[in-house]
């Protein structure tokens, strides 16, 4: 039995939907991101497990209780904003221990676990502080420990790094990936940058227009993506659009442009066009002779520790990246020879 | 570049010149002349006497009708003040809590009346609340008050004129700082098990109290220098110093003693503003700043 169930969550806003019908089990102690674009829906799925929007349908059950109709105060959610929402008035412990005045947790109690969670976000010397004499980091850990101090059966996370430089971005999601796993508290992110996703979540929840187009851990989500959109929004792909042209013996040949393509068939039943996705990283350069096709570099980008191509070949322009190995570099105009492992092209869904 | 230093420095003074010159002429020359006024003196035969002295305060600040003018005065500032942050607070909270266009139209109805002369708003008042009023004929009607009775020339009809001329500038002040608020804070704020009326108290509240302060601010020195409203309710039998020193100054013709009330006014109002502003600032700079 899972511990958070979104069942068949629906929003509304007058005839524009904005959420619809949700329905995600979260296991205790799991990391889960909502994933999409701008405006798919995500802050409003989060803001009705918060209890800050009411679902026009559905129900939100939390360790087997029905909270869909309860008041946010009673939900015991630990929420971290996109803004922080620190109370600008209150020094940094005056922030952390709010939640454990509501709870009349005794004084002395309050301000042990007050000092314990400050250490665990690196925060203890700063608990006299007023929140604008933090940095951009030191408040996202504020709002953190803001939020975990109540002990918060589930953890709902809203970009809570968007604000932050690249780098602090980067050691945040370590530190808040490893804090969560100390804590094992059921988190759920919400985030629209897919390598914060990656790189944080047990599982990623893909939305796109108010719908959950998939569910799945990262790895599998990156590597098997069931659409075109999933495949575009995980990373870098080459989509491809093809008609079939002979299936047998677990193999599909598709023609894509001038050249025709062996792939493995993973039993999809197709009609109309074929939708395929190989990822940049996946395709390599060979000799000619060797080569399944051939191509020309059309512009060629040093990206630091890796270089990408854009290549003409038969079947449209794609997509390469290769790693910077210190190997002898092709060069832009050059007529080369590209390979891959068949496998690794998949079969996916066109969007609707 | 030679001179470009004195370019850079000059050209502000200069563009600012004119409205300085003004500034100096129209409102520095008559307050200095009243603060000179105030120390010649006076007789009523002979008229202003040319000299220096200190005897017109003294006058002012041994003698109890001046006293109890003073009291009045500030007293009626203070209840003014009051009244105004009980209604102003609340009403601007409500105002950004609601949606437009009903936002717009109750802001408008709001700070309406600034845009009508007070004069006219107090004898609108005076109007409703005099022996013949609407408000007196009604209560009495209702059996509530006896015949004749009336607010007109009462300190509770000043107030109540007061605050209706000065709760727009406590909104608006009020507003402003509400404007600041981050919504999501008080949705943090119930997230961690707190009531909508412990987030308004301990959250909301808190971080509107320099507008509230503020606002206070400009109402208190507002009504403690106003003049039209309570020449026009108070009348003679219930004189605040501004209308005190009128009197001085058209009635008694003594302008020495109406200078000498006006600078003691203005003194008066300076040091408790200042005061409590210097209180604000060291209470509320560490947190806002
Ligand atoms: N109060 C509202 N009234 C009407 N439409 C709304 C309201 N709140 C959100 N929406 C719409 O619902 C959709 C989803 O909004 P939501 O805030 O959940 O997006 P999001 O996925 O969080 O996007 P972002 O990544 O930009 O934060 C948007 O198209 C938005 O315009
Ligand atoms: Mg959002």
């Amino acid at each position: 039995m899972s511990f958070l169930h979104l069942q068949g969550l629906v929003k509304k806003y007058g005839d524009f939907t904005a959420v619809e019908k949700m329905d995600i089990s979260v296991e205790k102690g799991e990391f889960l991101s909502l994933l999409g674009p701008s405006g798919c829906g995500k802050t409003t799925t989060l803001q009705m497990i918060a209890g800050f929007t009411v679902p026009t349908e559905g129900r939100i059950i939390i360790d087997g209780k029905d909270v869909t109709e309860l008041k946010p105060n009673h939900r015991g959610l630990g929420i971290v904003f996109q803004s922080y929402a620190l109370f600008p008035h209150m020094t940094v412990a005056e922030n952390v221990i709010f939640g454990l005045e509501m709870r009349k947790v005794p004084k002395k109690e309050a301000r042990q676990r007050v000092a314990e969670v400050l250490e665990l976000v690196h925060l203890e010397q700063f608990s006299q502080r007023f929140p604008k004499e933090l940095s951009g980091g030191q408040r996202q850990r504020v709002a953190l420990a803001r939020a975990l101090v109540i002990k918060p059966n589930v953890l709902l996370l809203d970009e809570p790094l968007s604000n932050l430089d690249a780098k602090l971005r980067e050691d945040m999601q370590i530190e808040l990936r490893e804090i969560q796993r100390t804590l094992a508290t059921t988190t759920i992110l919400v985030t629209h940058d897919q390598s914060e996703a990656l790189a944080m979540s047990d599982r990623i929840a893909v939305m796109d227009k108010g719908r959950l187009v998939q569910i799945d851990d990262p790895l599998n989500a990156y590597e098997f993506p069931q659409s075109t959109f999933v495949s575009n929004f995980l990373g870098k792909t080459n989509n491809l659009e093809g008609t079939l042209v002979g299936r047998s013996d677990g193999r599909m040949q598709v023609r894509v442009g001038d050249g025709v393509l062996d792939v493995r068939d993973t039993g999809p039943s197709v009609d109309g066009p074929v939708h395929l996705s190989i990822r940049p990283e996946k395709l390599h350069f060979a000799d000619i002779s060797k080569a399944r096709i051939t191509a020309r570099i059309q512009t060629r980008v040093f990206l630091g520790n890796h270089f990408m191509f854009h290549l003409d070949t038969p079947v449209g322009r794609l997509l390469l990246t290769m790693e910077n190995s210190g190997d002898a570099v092709k060069g832009e105009n050059e007529e080369v020879g590209l390979t891959w492992n068949p496998g690794e092209i998949r079969i996916v869904q066109g969007d609707r | 570049m030679a001179g470009g230093k004195l370019k850079g420095v000059l050209p502000p003074y200069l563009l600012s010149a004119p409205a300085l010159v003004l500034y100096i002429a129209l409102l520095g020359t008559p307050m200095i002349m009243t603060f000179v006024l105030s120390f010649h003196a006076f007789d009523f035969n002979k008229g202003i006497l040319p000299g220096f002295g200190f005897s017109n305060y003294w006058e002012v600040l041994s003698d109890s009708y001046f006293h109890e003018i003073f009291l009045r005065t500030f007293g009626l500032a203070l209840i003014v003040t009051v009244i105004c942050v009980v209604i102003g607070a609340p009403e601007a909270y409500v105002l950004s809590r609601m949606k437009n266009p009903w936002r717009s139209i109750f802001l408008v109805v709001i700070l309406g009346p600034l845009l009508i002369s007070v004069i006219v708003r107090t004898l609108g008042w005076a109007l409703l609340i005099g022996s013949n009023g609407v408000v007196s004929k009604t209560l009495q009607s209702m059996g509530l008050i006896e015949e004749g009775f009336q607010l007109m020339f009462t300190f509770s009809g000043m107030v109540i004129a007061l605050v209706h001329v000065l709760v727009p500038f406590m909104v608006i002040s009020v507003w402003a700082a509400l404007q600041k608020l981050d919504p999501a804070v008080e949705h943090a704020g119930m997230s961690l098990g707190a009531s909508q009326f412990t987030v308004l108290r301990r959250i909301v509240f808190p971080q509107v109290m320099p507008g509230i302060l503020s606002g206070s601010m400009i109402v208190f020195a507002l009504t403690a220098s106003a003049f039209a409203t309570p020449a026009i309710i108070g009348g003679r039998r219930l004189k605040v110093v501004a209308t005190t020193a009128y009197d001085e100054f058209l009635n008694t013709l003594n302008w020495p003693l109406g200078a000498t009330i006006a600078v003691l006014l203005l003194i008066a109002n300076v040091l408790i503003i200042f005061s409590y502003n210097r209180l604000i600032e060291r209470k509320y700079a560490q947190v806002f700043g």
